[in-house]
C-alpha cells in the first residue's frame, strides 16, 4: 500500500508540475541540448560522453535571459558566460517473480534517487556533478570537459569508461527497465581517469580514448587474495585503458536528417586484476546469480564491444555485441610436467538485439518527446519495446577436461542466460514516464541459477520514473 | 620382415589390452591393497599449499589434481583434517572426489583421508588395527600405506584410509539410506543418560548424512537408546538394548580393541571415543564403527577389563552371562589370530603369529617412505624404535590376552 501510495504521489506531482509550464509545451528542443544527444544523432549517450555539440550552441536555444530560469528543469545563467542547470531522477518499481522462492510476492522497490547540477562556463568548459543515493550513497558522475575544439576534447573525473552503447546511455533515454545482461555484466561503468574524445567530418566519426583509475564501478568489487611469503608474483588492481570509436556512414549522403543516424561502433578496454575471485559475474534480472564469482583469476582483463544503432522516424533497433576476457596466470593445480599453470582464460561474450515503435508517431531521434501530453491535451506517447539476448560464460577454447566448479578447475561450468522481453512505455509529458516489462529468461544449467529447478524464470515490472 | 612387422603389432597390440586391462580392472581394493606402498600424487597450486598450512583452525577445501596408479583426477578437492592429528607441519587430509561436482566418485569412493600418522612413531599401528577389525568380521575402513607426493615432490608417509561416509556404508552394510554419526570427544563420557533434551545428544554425535533434518529425526532413537541402555530393567536389557544395537557386535568389537591394546576406544581410557554410529534407514538399530586407532597397540600388558565399571552400557552388558561369555571368547580368538602361524618354525624359536608377520611386513613395506619422510614430528631412531615396540608387541600380546582371559573368563580357575 505504501508502494502505492509512493508511486501516485510521485505521478501527481509530475503531473501537476506539468501544468503551470504550457510554454514549454510542444515540439520544442529537447530538454536540454546538453544532457540530450543533438539532433540526428540517433545516440542517447550520456552527458560528456560522446554528445559533443559545437562550441557555443550548448544552451544556445534557451539562453535569452539571465537569472534564474526554469526551462524544463532549474536553470542559473549568464549569457554564454556561466550556465548552471539543476537535474534529478527519480524511479521507484513494482516487481513480481515467477517462481516466487522467495514468498515475497509483488514488491515494491525504489530505484535510481540522484540530484545533480550541470552547466558550462565559457564555451570551453562544461561540468556536471551528480549524487546518487542508490544503493549507498555516492557520487556519480563528477567531471570537467574542456573543449577548445569539438574535434579535441578533454574530459577529467569521474564518469563512465567509454564501452558499450546501451551502458553509455543515461537512464532516462533506456528503453527498458533494465539494461541488457550483457551491459549489465561485461561493462566496466563508471571511474575516475581521463579521456581525450570529440568529433569530425559533421559527426560522421567520434572518438574517446581513455585512462582510468580503476576497471570501473559496474564489476563487483574486488577481492584479492593475501599475499603469501615470498610471492613474487603479485599483481595489483592496473589501470583500465580504454578506447571507442563509432561512425555514421549516411551522413556522408543525401539522406535526410530524419534517417541518417546509423551509427556503428566499437570499442575496447584493457584493465589488471590482482589474484583472487574477482571474475565478472553474470547476474539474472529475475535476481541472484546464474554464473558466481567461483574461480580464480589474475592478470588481464579485455572487452571488445561492437554496436549499431539506427533511428527511423518513430522507430529504433539497437543491437550490441560484447566479449570479455579474463587471464588466470598461474591460477593452475599443476602436473608432473608444470607447478601453477596459466589457466584458459574466462569467457563472457554476450549480445542483444532490440527495437522499439513509438505508436503515437512521435520520433525517437533525441528521445521520445511527447507532442500531446497527459492533461495537456492529449495521452502523452506510447511506445512498444522488445529485446532478445544472450549472456554466457565459459572458458575460453576448448579445455580437454570435464567442466567442474573448482575454482582452479581448466575448464569452468559455465553458464548461459537467454532472455527476451517485451514492453510498453508511457511517456506521460517530458519529465514522467512509466515502462512495463515481461522477462523470460532460461539458463543453460539451472543448477548454477537462482532457482535450479525452474525451466524459466518470469519477472514483471513496472516502473515509473520522473526526472528533468 | 611382414612377418617381423605383424609380431611387433600383436606384441604392442597385446599391451596395450593388457594395460586396458589393468586400468579397467582398478577397483578401491587395489587402491588399499595393503601389500604395496601405493604412491599418491597431489597437484596444488602453491598459494593453496602455503594457505592450508597456515591456517590451522581452518577446514576450507582448495582444489586440487590427484594421480593414483596411472589414474589422475582432476579437480577433487582437499582439506585439512583431525582433532588430536591436526597439524601444519604434516597436514592429515581429506581429498573429496564430489566436492565440485556432485555426485562423483572414484573406484565407487567419494573421498579418503590421508592420515599422517604423527601420534604413531611406528606409522603401522591403525594399518595393523583396522586389519585385525575386518580379519575378526567387524566392519571398519581399509587402509593402505601410501608415499603422498605434492607437487612431484615426495612429501611424507601416509595411511590411505577410507573414509565413513555413504560409499562404505553401501559397501559393508549394502545400503546408505540411513542416519551416520561421527563421534566428537569433548568431555568423558560412558553411555550415561543425559536426559530426554536431545541437543546433548546432538553435542556428541555430529550428523553425517541427513544433515538437514530435524533433531527429533536424527537424535530421538539415540536418546532412547542411551535411555535404554541406562534405564532398562536388568531381566529385560538384552531385549531392550537390542532393538537399538546389536549386543553381540557390540562386545565383539570391544573385546578385539581390548585384545588389540585401543586405548582410545570405545572402552579406552578417554571413555567412549573414536567411532561412528549408524542407524539404517527406517530401522531404530545402530552399528558402532571403529575410527582412528593411532592409540592401539598401546601396551604389551594393556588391560583387558579396562572401561569395564564406568562404561554404562558394557557393565550392564557383563551381568549377561552369554554376553560375558562372548567377550572372553573373542578375546581368545583374536589372541589366536593374532599367533596364527603360517608354516614352520625355524630352528630354535616360534613361528611368527599372523600379527608378527604382518607388522613385519608394512614395516619392511614403508620403512624406506618413512625414513625419506622429513616432516615427520620422530627421528628415524624413534621410528624403529616404535618399530620394535610394534613387533615386540605383536610376539607377546596373543599370550598375555589368552592368559588374561583365562583369568577373567566366567568360571575360570586361578591360572599358576
Amino acid at each position: 500500500m505504501r508502494a502505492s501510495n509512493a508511486i501516485i504521489g510521485a505521478f501527481a506531482a509530475a503531473l501537476f508540475a506539468a501544468t503551470p509550464a504550457p510554454a514549454q509545451i510542444g515540439p520544442s528542443p529537447a530538454p536540454n541540448p546538453s544532457l540530450s544527444p543533438p539532433a540526428g544523432s540517433g545516440l542517447h549517450v550520456e552527458p560528456g560522453l560522446l554528445a559533443t555539440p559545437g562550441a557555443p550552441l550548448v544552451f544556445a536555444a534557451a539562453a535569452k535571459k539571465d537569472g534564474f530560469v526554469w526551462d524544463n528543469r532549474p536553470s542559473i545563467r549568464y549569457g554564454d558566460w556561466f550556465q548552471l542547470d539543476g537535474k534529478a531522477l527519480l524511479e521507484g518499481a513494482v516487481e513480481s517473480h515467477d517462481p516466487d522462492d522467495t514468498g515475497e510476492g509483488t514488491s515494491f522497490e525504489w530505484g535510481r534517487r540522484r540530484f545533480g547540477v550541470q552547466g558550462s562556463v565559457t564555451k570551453y568548459v562544461e561540468y556536471e556533478a551528480t549524487y546518487g543515493w542508490e544503493p549507498d550513497g555516492q557520487w556519480r558522475d563528477v567531471y570537467v570537459n574542456v573543449r577548445p575544439l569539438a574535434y579535441a576534447q578533454v574530459q577529467g573525473g569521474k564518469f563512465k569508461i567509454p564501452f558499450g552503447y546501451e551502458r553509455l546511455t543515461g537512464p532516462r533515454n533506456l528503453d527498458f527497465v533494465y539494461r541488457s545482461r550483457v551491459s549489465d555484466a561485461l561493462t566496466p561503468g563508471r571511474s575516475v581517469g581521463v579521456m581525450a574524445h570529440g568529433r569530425a567530418f559533421k559527426r560522421v566519426i567520434r572518438y574517446a580514448v581513455g585512462i582510468f583509475e580503476d576497471d570501473g564501478d559496474q564489476p563487483p568489487d574486488l577481492e584479492p587474495l593475501a599475499p603469501i611469503a615470498d610471492d613474487q608474483a603479485a599483481v595489483e588492481e592496473g589501470r583500465t585503458w580504454a578506447a571507442r570509436g563509432t561512425v555514421s556512414p549516411l551522413r556522408l549522403g543525401s539522406m535526410p536528417g530524419k534517417y541518417n543516424n546509423l551509427e556503428v561502433g566499437a570499442a575496447y578496454t584493457h584493465a589488471v586484476v590482482p589474484e583472487g575471485r574477482n571474475h565478472l559475474q553474470g547476474d539474472t534480472v529475475f535476481g541472484g546469480e546464474f554464473f558466481d564469482r567461483q574461480y580464480y583469476t589474475k592478470g588481464a582483463r579485455t572487452r571488445l564491444g561492437l554496436e549499431v544503432s539506427w533511428a527511423i522516424g518513430p522507430a529504433f533497433v539497437a543491437a550490441e555485441y560484447i566479449v570479455s576476457r579474463e587471464a588466470r596466470e598461474g591460477q593452475g593445480v599443476g602436473n608432473e610436467t608444470q607447478i601453477d599453470p596459466d589457466l584458459p582464460e574466462i569467457e563472457g561474450r554476450g549480445w542483444y538485439v532490440a527495437g522499439t515503435w513509438v505508436i503515437t508517431g512521435e520520433n525517437r531521434d533525441g528521445g521520445v518527446n511527447p507532442k500531446r501530453p497527459l492533461l495537456q491535451g492529449g495521452f502523452g506517447a506510447v511506445e512498444v519495446a522488445a529485446r532478445y539476448e544472450k549472456l554466457s560464460f565459459a572458458s575460453a577454447g576448448s579445455p580437454a577436461e570435464p567442466p567442474s566448479r573448482s575454482p582452479r578447475a581448466a575448464n569452468i561450468a559455465g553458464n548461459a542466460d537467454s532472455a527476451w522481453t517485451i514492453g510498453v512505455n508511457w511517456y506521460v509529458n517530458r519529465w514522467a514516464r512509466l515502462r512495463f516489462n515481461f522477462i523470460n529468461e532460461t539458463l543453460d544449467d539451472p543448477a548454477l541459477g537462482p532457482a535450479p529447478d525452474a525451466s524459466s524464470l518470469r519477472t514483471i515490472v513496472t516502473m515509473f520514473q520522473i526526472g528533468f | 620382415m611382414a612377418a617381423r612387422r605383424l609380431l611387433a603389432g600383436a606384441l604392442l597390440l597385446a599391451a596395450l589390452c593388457a594395460e586396458a586391462r589393468t586400468a579397467a580392472a582398478q577397483t578401491s581394493a587395489d587402491l588399499f591393497n595393503d601389500q604395496a606402498l601405493q604412491r599418491i600424487d597431489l597437484y596444488v597450486n602453491t598459494r593453496d599449499w602455503y594457505w592450508l598450512r597456515a591456517l590451522p583452525e581452518s577446514s576450507d577445501y582448495y582444489p586440487a589434481n590427484m594421480k593414483w596408479n596411472g589414474t589422475t583426477l582432476t579437480n577433487v578437492g582437499i582439506r585439512l583434517r583431525g582433532s588430536g592429528s591436526r597439524s601444519t607441519t604434516k597436514p592429515a587430509l581429506r581429498v573429496d572426489f564430489d566436492r565440485y561436482d556432485a555426485g562423483r566418485t572414484f573406484l565407487g569412493l567419494s573421498a579418503i583421508s590421508l592420515r599422517n600418522n604423527v601420534q604413531d612413531p611406528s606409522g603401522v599401528r591403525e594399518l595393523l588395527t583396522m586389519k585385525t577389525y575386518r580379519a575378526m568380521g567387524l566392519k571398519a575402513p581399509r587402509m593402505a600405506p601410501a608415499a603422498l607426493y605434492i607437487n612431484n615432490a615426495y612429501f611424507g608417509f601416509y595411511t590411505l584410509t577410507e573414509e565413513i561416509d555413504e560409499a562404505f556404508l553401501a559397501s559393508v552394510f549394502g545400503e546408505s539410506s540411513g542416519y551416520l554419526f561421527e563421534y566428537r570427544w569433548s568431555s568423558y563420557y560412558y553411555f550415561g543418560y543425559l536426559g530426554s533434551a536431545l541437543a546433548p545428544y546432538a553435542a556428541l554425535w555430529a550428523p553425517r548424512t541427513r544433515t538437514t533434518e530435524s533433531q527429533g529425526s536424527l537424535y530421538q532413537p539415540v536418546e532412547a537408546m542411551v535411555r535404554s541402555i541406562n534405564d532398562a530393567p536388568g531381566e529385560n536389557f538384552v531385549a531392550a538394548v537390542s532393538q537399538y544395537t546389536d549386543l553381540n557386535v557390540f562386545m565383539r568389537l570391544v573385546a578385539v580393541q581390548a585384545a588389540i591394546a585401543e586405548a582410545d576406544g570405545l572402552l579406552g581410557s578417554w571413555a567412549v571415543n573414536n567411532h561412528f554410529l549408524y542407524r539404517m534407514g527406517g530401522r531404530t538399530l545402530h552399528h558402532f564403527i571403529p575410527w582412528d586407532a593411532s592409540s592401539s597397540l598401546h601396551a604389551l600388558d594393556y588391560p583387558l577389563h579396562v572401561g569395564h565399571d564406568e562404561n554404562v552400557l558394557m557393565r550392564r552388558a557383563l551381568t549377561v552371562p552369554s554376553l560375558t561369555l562372548l567377550y572372553y571368547d573373542t578375546l581368545v580368538a583374536a589372541a589366536n589370530l593374532f599367533d596364527q602361524a603360517d608354516g614352520a618354525a625355524g630352528p630354535g624359536q616360534a613361528a611368527p603369529g599372523w600379527l608378527e608377520r604382518e607388522a613385519s611386513r608394512l614395516l619392511d613395506l614403508i620403512r624406506p617412505a618413512m625414513l625419506a619422510d622429513q616432516v615427520k614430528p620422530f627421528t628415524n631412531a624413534e621410528f624403529e624404535a616404535g618399530a620394535e615396540e610394534v613387533l615386540t608387541f605383536t610376539r607377546i600380546r596373543g599370550e598375555f590376552v589368552r592368559w588374561e582371559a583365562r583369568r577373567f573368563m566366567p568360571g575360570a580357575r586361578p591360572v599358576y
